[in-house]
């Protein structure tokens, strides 16, 4: 399953982490550690969007303070 | 042979052009790194490739009215003896482009990093990609870096191309070093991808490794032109593969070496 948000940067610096600062990955999977257990992540800078892959069937978790959910579904 | 549209001069039915690609027969390597990966992301990446005229693709004959060029980047290792998870940033020109991580990798078992995103780049632009781990004896041996071309506009905007000739394509990149092992696409899996506003949404595969594709008409889509390549803008993306045995497992592309075709004017 994966979830895709966007609107990132700013609640991402909400709760300190700068996706251009160097760490700032590992800021990012300690936050997720502490709510999911997830595949991988995939964040773009262009879109500043946010990819969060979890394991089909797993409970979606609220990863409203990473950004605004624009997609949720099973992989194709 | 060219028709010209009534009295005005301009032409109706253009003369048969064809486009060769020449793709670059080396790719730039970073062999027997040796590297362990650090648990935390460094300050300076361990991979870096500038740009070279060499890594890109060049034509003869008709030349394209435009093209983008892709960056298309390898980097392969060996996970830890535990459960791993790998993390990244890919940066072009000091600028980061995409941060990632794929947890829970397969303990010992070697990983190859395909960084395909469609980020354009020219000569002497600078691509990057740092990894670390979560573990503290996952190794980085191996990286290469080449360039794929898509997006090409083969006519002026609003030409109809007509009887469009794809030939059969080549497996590009074509990595040597590592024993490297293609691991996707099978020959059926679509290469270069047509946006439907081409209006032949029902073809999507026009480049395979055994068959000539023809397409009676191809309009140019104002973003996509005549299409995407898969690896590198279509399949917009780094993705992680891992295997026991391959040292190197990676993604490709099927490309077509030649494309012909007429152009008409309605």
């Amino acid at each position: 399953m994966v979830i895709k948000l966007i609107n990132c940067d700013i609640k991402l610096k909400e709760i300190g982490i700068d996706m251009v600062a160097v760490g700032s990955g590992s800021k990012l999977n300690v936050e997720l550690d502490k709510i999911t257990t997830y595949l991988s992540w995939d964040y773009v800078h262009a879109e500043d969007s946010l990819e969060i892959y979890l394991e089909d069937g797993s409970e979606t978790p609220d990863l409203s303070r990473f950004g605004t959910i624009v997609e949720s579904g099973e992989e194709g | 042979m060219t028709v010209l549209h009534g009295d005005t001069g301009r032409v109706s039915f253009g003369t048969f052009k064809e486009t060769t690609i020449n793709y670059p027969s080396t790719m730039q390597q970073m062999v027997g790194m040796g590297l362990v990966l650090p648990t935390s992301e460094p300050a300076t990446p361990q991979i870096t490739y500038t740009v070279q005229a060499s890594d890109i693709p060049t034509f003869s004959g008709h030349t394209p009215f435009s093209y983008d060029i892709v960056p298309l980047l390898y980097a392969c290792g060996k996970n830890s003896t535990v459960s791993t998870t790998i993390n990244f940033r890919m940066k072009i020109n000091d600028v980061s482009i995409n941060n990632g991580n794929n947890s829970s990798q397969t303990a010992n078992f070697f990983y190859t990093y395909t960084v395909s995103r469609y980020a354009p780049v020219q000569v002497g632009d600078v691509v990057s990609f740092s990894l670390w781990s979560t573990q503290s004896d996952v190794t980085l041996d191996y990286s290469c870096f080449t360039t794929a071309v898509t997006r090409m506009q083969l006519a002026p905007m609003g030409a109809i191309l007509k009887d469009v000739k794809f030939a059969v394509g080549v497996a590009y990149p074509t990595p040597t070093a590592q024993a490297p092992t293609p691991t996707f696409p099978a020959s059926t899996q679509p290469f270069l991808t047509l946006p439907s506003t081409n209006g032949v949404s029902a073809i999507n595969t026009v480049v395979s490794s055994s068959v000539q594709h023809t397409m009676y008409a191809l309009i140019q889509d104002p973003l996509y032109k005549i299409g995407r390549c898969s690896y590198g803008d279509s399949i917009n993306s780094i993705t992680i593969a891992i295997n026991a045995t391959n040292k190197f497992t990676y993604y490709r592309n099927w490309m077509p070496t030649t494309i012909s075709f007429r152009e008409i004017y309605v």
